[in-house]
This record gives C-alpha cells, sequence and structure tokens, in this order.
C-alpha cells in the first residue's frame, strides 16, 4: 500500500473514492425511484383533486402538481388555490355518496 | 460533415461496455470532437452513473425520441471535457418503448449534431440489441478473456455481419499475471476464434474502480494504463487506424524476460 | 461489344422459382417475357413459390406487385416476392465482407446439391444444413451447429456441435482437422465433448458397436483398407 494511502487509512480521512461513490449511489437510487411516467403524475393529480374537494372549494384550472429535485434532497409540491372550506355536513354526505 | 453512428456492444453483460463507452467519448472529445454518448439500456440506465453527471438529468433519449424535448435539450454536458454530451436513458420505461424507425431517425439527428455518437448497447440480443445496432454505421464489440464472454462475442457478431455492419473488437480486463501462468485466454487465443479486426486491448486496471466511484474519467488518470489504452483506441477510430496495437503481456520487467527465456528452455 | 443478356430468366433454387430480371423495362415487356418460360412449365408452375430478383436493376414495390398479380392470375403460381431485402447503410470499410456474409446464409437456405461446400467461419448461433454432405473450409466455432444427412468434413477447427447422418445414416462419420467438439451425433447417437487429448490433428468420429469413437485419422483410416472407392 502506498505510504499515502497507509496515513490516510490511519488518520480515518473519509475522502476515498469509496465514500464518495455510496453517498452518490444512495443519491441516484432516491433519484431513480422518482422517475414516474407521465400518466402516474395525471392521475395522481386527479385523485388529489377529488379528494381536496371533499374538503374546500378549490380552483381546479390552477391547480398545479409537481416533483422537485435538488441537491440531496426531492418533494412533491402541490399548489391549490382555495375558494373556501365546505361545511362540514356536507362532508359526511359527499363521503357516503362518493 | 455527417458524424459516425459507433455502437459498442458485447452480448455478455458487464463486460465493460459502458466504462469502454464513455472512455472512449471522452478520449475523444479530449482530441478535439464534438462527442455524444448515448445510453440505450432503456430502463437500466448506468453511462450517467459512471460520468458522475446523474443529478444532472431532465430529459432523456425516450423523451427525445417521443419529441417532448429537443436532442439538445436532453444533452448534457460533461462537468470536466469539453465537446462531451451525455444523452441519458429513461429509467421507468423499458425496452420496447423505442422502435427500430425511431432509431433511423434519431441517428440521423445524431449524424448532423455531432462528430461521434457512441451508442451504449444493453446486454442480450433482444430488442435492446435490436434498436441500439439498428442504424449504427460502425460496431465495437468488447469482450474479456473468458469462454463465456468470448461465445457470446461471437453470436454478437455474426448477427452485426448478418446486419451488415462490420465489427471491430476490443478485448477488456486483461491480466498479464495470469495468461503468463496459462490462467487465462491469451488475446491472441480471442481474436484466432473471433477474427475480426483488433482494435484495442485493454488491461484489468484498479484505477477503473476509482473513476467509477467518483464519476472521473478514466482518460484523465494519470499512470492509468487502460486510460492510455482507451486514448489510444480513440486515436485509431479517428484518423489513425494503423496505430499498433501493444501488447500488456510485452510490458515484463527486464528479469521476467530473463525468467521467461530460461522457462522456455526447459521446456524444449 | 457485350452481349445482351434476356430480360428474364428463370431457375430453380431449393423449392422456389427464380427470376432474374432486368426491372428498368416496363412492365409490359416484362409480363411478356415471363410468359415464354411459364408456358413451358405448364402445371409444374402451379401454386410454386417465385421470387423476384431485380439484380442489380432496382425494383420498386408497385411493380413487383403488378408482376405479382399478374403471375397469379395467368399461371396460378403460390406466393410471389422480392428477394430477401439487403441493408443499406453509408459506405464503410469491409462493407463488401459483411453482405456477402448475409447473403452466404440465405444461399445455405436455397441449397438442395448432394455435398454443400461452404468456405468461412461458422458463427456462435448459426447453423449449416446439409442435406447430404457437408464440407467446411473454415472453422466451426463453440457455439455453432452443423447438420447434415451425410459425413460432416471440416477443413479447419471443429469447436461446436456436429450432427451427421441424420437422421438415420449410421455410417456417416465426423472428421475435422482439429476436433475438439462440444458435441457430435451420429444418426440417434450423441457424444458429448472430447478428451483433452484430442485436437490439432486430423480425426474423425465414427459409429462403432453403438458407440460414437474418435480416431486419428492418419493412423487409423479405415477408408485406406476398402478394395476400391465407394460412394458415400
Amino acid at each position: 500500500m502506498s505510504f499515502n494511502a497507509l496515513i490516510r487509512k490511519l488518520l480515518n480521512k473519509p475522502d476515498n473514492s469509496r465514500s464518495v461513490a455510496k453517498k452518490r449511489l444512495q443519491f441516484a437510487l432516491v433519484y431513480d425511484k422518482l422517475e414516474v411516467k407521465d400518466d402516474m403524475l395525471e392521475d395522481l393529480q386527479k385523485d388529489l383533486v377529488e379528494v381536496i374537494s371533499r374538503y374546500f372549494e378549490i380552483d381546479r384550472e390552477s391547480l398545479s402538481l409537481d416533483i422537485q429535485r435538488c441537491e440531496g434532497s426531492s418533494a412533491l409540491i402541490l399548489n391549490t388555490p382555495i375558494v373556501a372550506a365546505k361545511h362540514r355536513k356536507n362532508n359526511h354526505e359527499a363521503r357516503a355518496g362518493a | 460533415m455527417d458524424g459516425k453512428v459507433i455502437v459498442v456492444t458485447s452480448g455478455k453483460g458487464g463486460v465493460g461496455k459502458t466504462t469502454v463507452t464513455a472512455s472512449i467519448g471522452a478520449a475523444l472529445a479530449i482530441q478535439g470532437k464534438r462527442v455524444a454518448v448515448v445510453d440505450m439500456d432503456i430502463g437500466l440506465r448506468n453511462l450517467d452513473v459512471v460520468m458522475g453527471l446523474e443529478n444532472r438529468i431532465v430529459f432523456n433519449v425516450v423523451d427525445v425520441v417521443q419529441k417532448k424535448c429537443k436532442l439538445k435539450q436532453a444533452a448534457i454536458k460533461d462537468r470536466k471535457i469539453d465537446n462531451l454530451f451525455l444523452i441519458p436513458a429513461s429509467q421507468s420505461d423499458d425496452k420496447s418503448i423505442i422502435k427500430p424507425e425511431n432509431m433511423v431517425w434519431l441517428c440521423n439527428k445524431l449524424r448532423r449534431e455531432y462528430d461521434f455518437a457512441l451508442l451504449d448497447c444493453p446486454a442480450g440480443i433482444e430488442q435492446g440489441f435490436k434498436n441500439a445496432i439498428e442504424a449504427a454505421d460502425e460496431a465495437l464489440v468488447v469482450c474479456t478473456p473468458e469462454v463465456s464472454s468470448v461465445r457470446d462475442a461471437d453470436r454478437v457478431i455474426g448477427l452485426l455481419y448478418a446486419h451488415s455492419i462490420t465489427p471491430k473488437l476490443i478485448v477488456n480486463r486483461i491480466v498479464p499475471k495470469l495468461v503468463e501462468k496459462g490462467d487465462m485466454l491469451s488475446h491472441v487465443d480471442v481474436v484466432d476464434v473471433l477474427s475480426i479486426d483488433l482494435v484495442g486491448l485493454v488491461e484489468m486496471d484498479d484505477a477503473v474502480v476509482v473513476s467509477s466511484n467518483t464519476g472521473n474519467p478514466i482518460v484523465q488518470q494519470k499512470d492509468s494504463k487502460a486510460g492510455k489504452a482507451f486514448n489510444r483506441i480513440a486515436m485509431r477510430l479517428d484518423g489513425h487506424p494503423d496505430l499498433p496495437v501493444e501488447d500488456p503481456m510485452a510490458h515484463d520487467s527486464f528479469w521476467k524476460k530473463i525468467g521467461k527465456k530460461l522457462g522456455r528452455k526447459k521446456q524444449e | 461489344m457485350t452481349i445482351p443478356q434476356p430480360p428474364v430468366k428463370l431457375k430453380g433454387v431449393g423449392d422456389s422459382l427464380w427470376i432474374t430480371m432486368d426491372a428498368s423495362l416496363p412492365a409490359e415487356t416484362l409480363k411478356q417475357e415471363l410468359c415464354k418460360p411459364f408456358e413451358r412449365l405448364r402445371h409444374l408452375a402451379v401454386n410454386a413459390r417465385v421470387v423476384l430478383d431485380p439484380g442489380e436493376s432496382q425494383a420498386d414495390d408497385a411493380l413487383i406487385e403488378d408482376l405479382r398479380a399478374f403471375l397469379q392470375q395467368r399461371f396460378q403460381v403460390g406466393r410471389v416476392s422480392g428477394p430477401p431485402k439487403a441493408r443499406i447503410t453509408p459506405a464503410a470499410d469491409g462493407q463488401k465482407a459483411a453482405e456477402t456474409g448475409n447473403n452466404a446464409q440465405n444461399a445455405w437456405l436455397h441449397h438442395s446439391d448432394d455435398t454443400l461446400v461452404i468456405a468461412g467461419r461458422v458463427r456462435s448461433g448459426q447453423k449449416v444444413e446439409a442435406r447430404k454432405h457437408l464440407v467446411i473450409l473454415g472453422d466451426l466455432n463453440p457455439g455453432a451447429e452443423a447438420i447434415a444427412g451425410g459425413d460432416i468434413i471440416i477443413l479447419g477447427s471443429l469447436l461446436g456441435t456436429a450432427a451427421a447422418g441424420q437422421p438415420a445414416n449410421e455410417n456417416a462419420i465426423v472428421l475435422g482437422l482439429d476436433l475438439r467438439p462440444t458435441q457430435i451425433q451420429i444418426a440417434g447417437y450423441v457424444a458429448a465433448g472430447a478428451s483433452s487429448s484430442s485436437g490439432k490433428k486430423p480425426e474423425f468420429a465414427s459409429l462403432k458397436d453403438n458407440q460414437i469413437v474418435m480416431a486419428d485419422y492418419l493412423k487409423d483410416n479405415i477408408f485406406k483398407r476398402l478394395a476400391w472407392p465407394e460412394i458415400r
């Protein structure tokens, strides 16, 4: 083993390529699982709109659903302008009817 | 002038196609050419990871073929090397999503935009392979000095000839010590059976593992035997086809050479 | 002065009638020329498979369609097709080698003479079949298959599988200059691989007492003992 590698091992420095690889791998795996087919996002949007409409009046036209990715994390972002909250009584009826 | 589309294939999986594609692409770009490397392993992408560009993917080759984006939008510029672009595979589709007609269209576009387009072919001989070879101009067959790899390479060579593509051979992961001991096929045996033009011999090199861990190109690592071999292969593909192929077995130390001579005398 | 080629030539290839024609001529002329050989064939042409080969000239699909309709209606032929398509690629070095490879494979399919002699390397995944005897000037790679009704003679290395004497000719032999097969079959008998001592010298395999035995061809040439030459 070269002198450099020996020193690195003794001081337990984490910048060897193995740790770099592990970090990249963790990110890549999460990223891969996030890649979704277009129709999946559309169906999700439809379902979400339906569920939210049971509780709130929403402006369906202005609703947007997206997956946001940035270094190290990811998020599902849903933007829904709310017009008004629905009355609780209606809720139970809506649920029974649905 | 039109560019060239070269498919890198092997039949057997795990012999180093992706490393070869990324490295030769990098070497050609360093030599001044405008190069695109395309990952044709739909559903199992890895060319992006090897090149360290996995966190830059916005569009992929399926988006291009389905006209959801332009070719330029999907092409990711390499972090370190100018003129090198990656068109990644999609991870959520499977290989049936691209049809041979799509490939003809795609390769025409690639020829207009780039001097060289290297297609990283998936393992196997099914739809993914058929798509990748559909409109290619040339083929590089990668194999290791192992019986199963050579047999699969032979099959693939037959299929390439039937598709009117003349393949050239790269023998990868050669371990000179084992060849010397007689425990590994020599590249001479491999070329004998496969009988196609040899365009490069690449020695097994630990630096390749480090390169793929960090996403840094092997051709830029100092003192990497594999890196030097890939550079020579790129030169042969781009205007110097007669550059002699270096035999890894010839890099013997002085004492080893003496030892070999004495050993030979004993056998005779 | 060049000898004028007949615009239409007919020959039997395999199980079909192969028509070489000059597609630059107008359809009417071609139809008239086609009448000549087909009229002579009469009932032999009924339900026959016909291949229309424009050769060097280009034939568009409309012409093939036209001639197909004509032949089927007039002479009651069976299927009519164009020649097997070869791919058009931008010229590359060694393109010739690639194209010949493609055509050779088709040539094997149509062959029906007694002995098939081919030259070249038979690669993994490829199969060569001969009705009677098979001679290969070249190697049979591991993963490749050779099947013959009679003998298989390989003037090169036999590394793949060879099945001679199919289906029931027990006199057939498999001969190779470098016999290291994956498997040998003679008639209904099978033998796996060969011992490590084989290879690098001409050897042949034959059936003796219901077993496949390999012998050195130069030392144990059983054929030398025959009193006079026999047809195999």
